[in-house]
């Protein structure tokens, strides 16, 4: 087609590489000559860079983005059931009396519980929108298993039946991104939306990249949570019903505006290699690549808290992070998905101790550290449903 | 040069396996039908896809579930192409990222389950767990994000690792997108009505929705600084990235394209120079009656109508998570090469697309920028700008 898309256009004069001309077209950045740069890499605003990085690093890339460090958690908003209630019971939960009589009923569950921990966390705090444009308002949602269960359903409906038989209002749902977005829908929010799927640590990754963007200009308020729906094998791992939210601002933003919010955090995730940890190099590069970013987030300063499982990546991670104030306390096994340690943070910035080390890990590799910095004084109990 | 310099390349299709299988398939634009989906239970009116075959993956990885399979050949590829082998005295100096984008992940290990008639042996795990498959081939990693905003989620993988480097938060990062056929995915859209019988033909008139392919696409991304220190190739350059959302509709766009504008224009700003410096455009473009149209007056509103596209997913198909990915490999080959290759042919432009496809020859790449376009469901969108190594 040509360019009114109406016809064929000839070949330019000159145009095209044939096939064969390949490689030698890239070009080569000669080394550098002299020293080696400075190793000191990323460090969190406020912490103490008190051990180099395990490897060098030519650091911060200059004049480019600041280094992704602490958020304020202005509101906190949590959709999940009374602790002494199995996830697997929904009667916990009636979507018209918290969402409203329409629009809401057929949405996959976690969506549900997603909308309703948002609209507590804008309520909880307060007049947060007025600080940044709709383009600037962003959502960061984790997730494992928020559309398992549809999947589950779906699946079978076709493996019995046929595709005609799914339902037409439940098949776009098969990104599991859509839930988020429908939360970016409720708010009228276009900045960014992005999904999160690293098992066990999607959740608390949402604060992180809530970070990131707020140092790279993509955002100035985010929604981040977690949000999951009780897994189809219930028995074959711990089921997780509900949803938490956090109003995320940068400290700046919030402090002119006279929020002091719950606290502070800083989050790392980390990826060990799941099958890799024997008694190799692997496990020692690990090791250290734990400690280092433990201590970056002042795990020896702080009482540190974990949520580990029976996996060698925890075992790993039980020995590797250093604790400086009293034995490594107990916050509870993980579940299936990546809500568990958004609620126990949401904990930490509403106990008075909050100040503290969160660490969790799955037999997957993936690990996460939140540092929790709690306001002084702060009285707040967020709403929940 | 400004930017992260892209140092590695990988990249699997239904056109085989590696960047140079890619970009003969690319200079070739053979009309490719989408085969059946091998899967006795796919019950569904199009059970078809643009499948990776077998021959194409390495024999090694068989016991791997499928899309880590596809990652991981990408993955292999990019990193040695990077000069990063797993183990080495590179790899294990730096401090390694992993941003990985994927739609459905393993999917297919839920959907064998069900199929077999039950649910897990032993323990259930999440189908996204892609990522720890690459952990184990490339170490610890210092920091690491799964994105799974759909059909969109590599590109925004890939901004992420532009991202990550620019904060300083890792030397060199990993930024992948994969996804292999799922018969959930697969049976939603037919139950939508949105596979196209006949295969992927963006901005053709007679265009019926989408059609799938299998995929992955890697890129090491690095600072430019890093990569020189190592004495690494620098392939292209990633200029910037501009992430958007409707907040408009589950699945279609909202008509006016305000955000998919507004994301293409971030990505432009990002790079300090106008829509006059882009030499071609890798659109989204999957074959769906309004999201071509949306994207084609988009693309007339920032950049004109006289930017060459090239149309990646009627050659390959709509390969979900992977697709941006994949597309940026392609806009680094045609970076490399100076050469637009030519469109898939269709058999008549729709007059509402009024786009330029080159069908049949080469164009020139007439400038040293390459647009490429991710969009999915929900409204996530997000476009990128790759420069060449020149900067």
């Amino acid at each position: 087609m040509n360019r009114d898309g109406t016809g064929v256009v000839g070949r330019p004069p000159g145009a095209g590489a044939q096939a064969g001309q390949l490689d030698s077209l890239s070009a080569t950045v000669p080394p550098l000559a002299g020293p080696g740069r400075n190793g000191t890499g990323a460090r969190v605003p406020g912490s103490v860079d008190r051990v180099p990085g395990p490897v060098p690093s030519v650091g911060r890339v200059p004049g480019r983005m600041p280094p992704a460090g602490q958020v304020v958690v202005t509101g906190i908003g949590v959709c999940a059931p009374p602790v002494d209630r199995p996830a697997v019971d929904v009667a916990w939960f009636d979507v018209r009396s918290q969402l409203g009589r329409r629009g809401y009923k057929y949405l996959p569950a976690a969506c549900q519980y997603l909308l309703v921990a948002g609209r507590h966390a804008l309520d909880d705090a307060g007049d947060c929108l007025d600080g940044a444009a709709e383009e600037q308002r962003g959502v960061v949602v984790g997730t494992n298993n928020g559309v398992a269960a549809l999947h589950d359903e779906q699946d079978r409906t076709v493996i019995a039946e046929h595709a005609g038989e799914l339902s037409p209002v439940t098949a776009p749902f098969g990104a599991v991104n859509v839930l988020t977005s429908r939360l970016s829908m409720e708010h009228g929010f276009k900045g960014i939306s992005l999904t999160l799927t690293s098992p066990l640590v999607a959740g608390l990754e949402s604060v992180q990249v809530g970070a990131r963007a707020f140092a790279a200009g993509r955002s100035a308020l985010l929604l981040a949570g977690a949000m999951e729906q009780a897994v189809p094998a219930p028995e074959a791992a711990a089921p997780e019903e509900g949803a938490v939210v956090f109003v995320l601002e940068p400290p700046e933003q919030a402090a002119a505006r006279g929020a002091t919010g719950y606290g502070r955090c800083a989050v790392r995730t980390l990826l060990l290699p799941p099958h890799g940890l024997g008694a190799g190099p692997a496990r020692r590069r690990s090791a250290a690549v734990l400690r280092e970013a433990a201590l970056a987030l002042g795990a020896d300063q702080v009482p540190v808290y974990a949520l580990l499982d029976d996996s060698p990546v925890s075992e790993l991670v039980a020995g590797a992070v250093p604790a400086a104030v009293g034995p490594v306390r107990d916050a509870g096994p993980p579940a299936a998905g990546s809500l568990t340690p958004m609620l126990r943070l949401a904990d930490r910035l509403r106990t008075a101790d909050g100040d503290s080390l969160l660490v969790t890990a799955a037999g997957t590799g993936n690990v996460a550290m939140v540092r929790i910095w709690r306001t002084a004084g702060s009285t707040r109990r967020s709403a929940g449903c | 040069m400004t930017g992260v310099a892209i140092t590695g390349l990988g990249v699997v299709t239904c056109h085989g396996s590696g960047t140079r299988a890619l970009w003969d398939a690319m200079m070739a634009a053979p009309v490719t039908d989408p085969g059946p989906v091998p899967d006795p239970y796919a019950n569904m009116d199009v059970p078809v896809v643009q499948g990776v075959p077998d021959a194409h993956l390495p024999a090694e990885s068989q016991a791997l579930a499928r899309t880590s399979r596809l990652a991981l050949t990408a993955v292999d590829e990019a990193l040695a192409d990077a000069g990063l082998p797993p183990g080495g005295a590179a790899t294990a100096r730096s401090r390694i990222g992993l941003a990985l984008g994927t739609c459905m992940g393993d999917a297919g290990l839920h959907e064998q389950w069900r199929a077999d008639g039950g649910k897990p042996v032993a323990r259930f795990t999440s189908a996204l767990g892609v990522a720890s498959e690459i952990a184990d081939r490339l170490g610890p990693v210092s920091v690491a994000t799964t994105i799974s905003n759909a059909c969109a989620a590599g590109g925004f993988a890939l901004g992420a690792a532009a991202d990550l480097v620019r904060s300083g938060e890792a030397d060199v990062v990993l930024a992948v997108g994969a996804d292999a056929y799922s018969r959930v995915m697969l049976a939603c859209f037919n139950r939508m009505g949105a596979v196209d019988p006949v295969r992927c033909r963006p901005f053709d008139l007679h265009r019926r929705g989408t059609s799938f392919g299998e995929a992955a696409g890697a890129l090491v991304v690095e600072s430019a600084e890093h990569a020189r220190a190592r004495g690494a190739t620098v392939h292209a350059v990633l200029e910037g990235s501009g992430w958007t959302c409707d907040a408009y509709h589950l699945t279609a766009p909202e008509p006016e394209g305000t955000q998919i504008i507004r994301a293409m224009r971030a990505a432009l700003d990002a790079t300090g120079t106008d829509g006059d410096r882009i030499g071609c455009v890798l659109p989204h473009g999957t074959g769906t009656q309004l999201n071509d149209v949306v994207e084609s007056r988009a693309l007339n509103e920032v950049l004109g109508a006289d930017v060459p596209l090239y149309s990646l997913k009627a050659l390959i198909g709509h390969t979900g998570g992977a697709a941006a990915s994949v597309a940026a490999v392609a806009a680094a080959l045609i970076l490399r090469h100076r050469t637009v290759p030519p469109n898939v042919p269709i058999a008549q432009q729709d007059p509402e697309c009024r786009v330029w496809l080159p069908q049949g020859l080469t164009t020139p790449l007439g400038s040293d920028r390459i647009m490429v376009n991710g969009y999915a469901f929900g409204g996530n969108n997000v476009s990128l700008v790759l420069a060449g190594a020149g900067g």
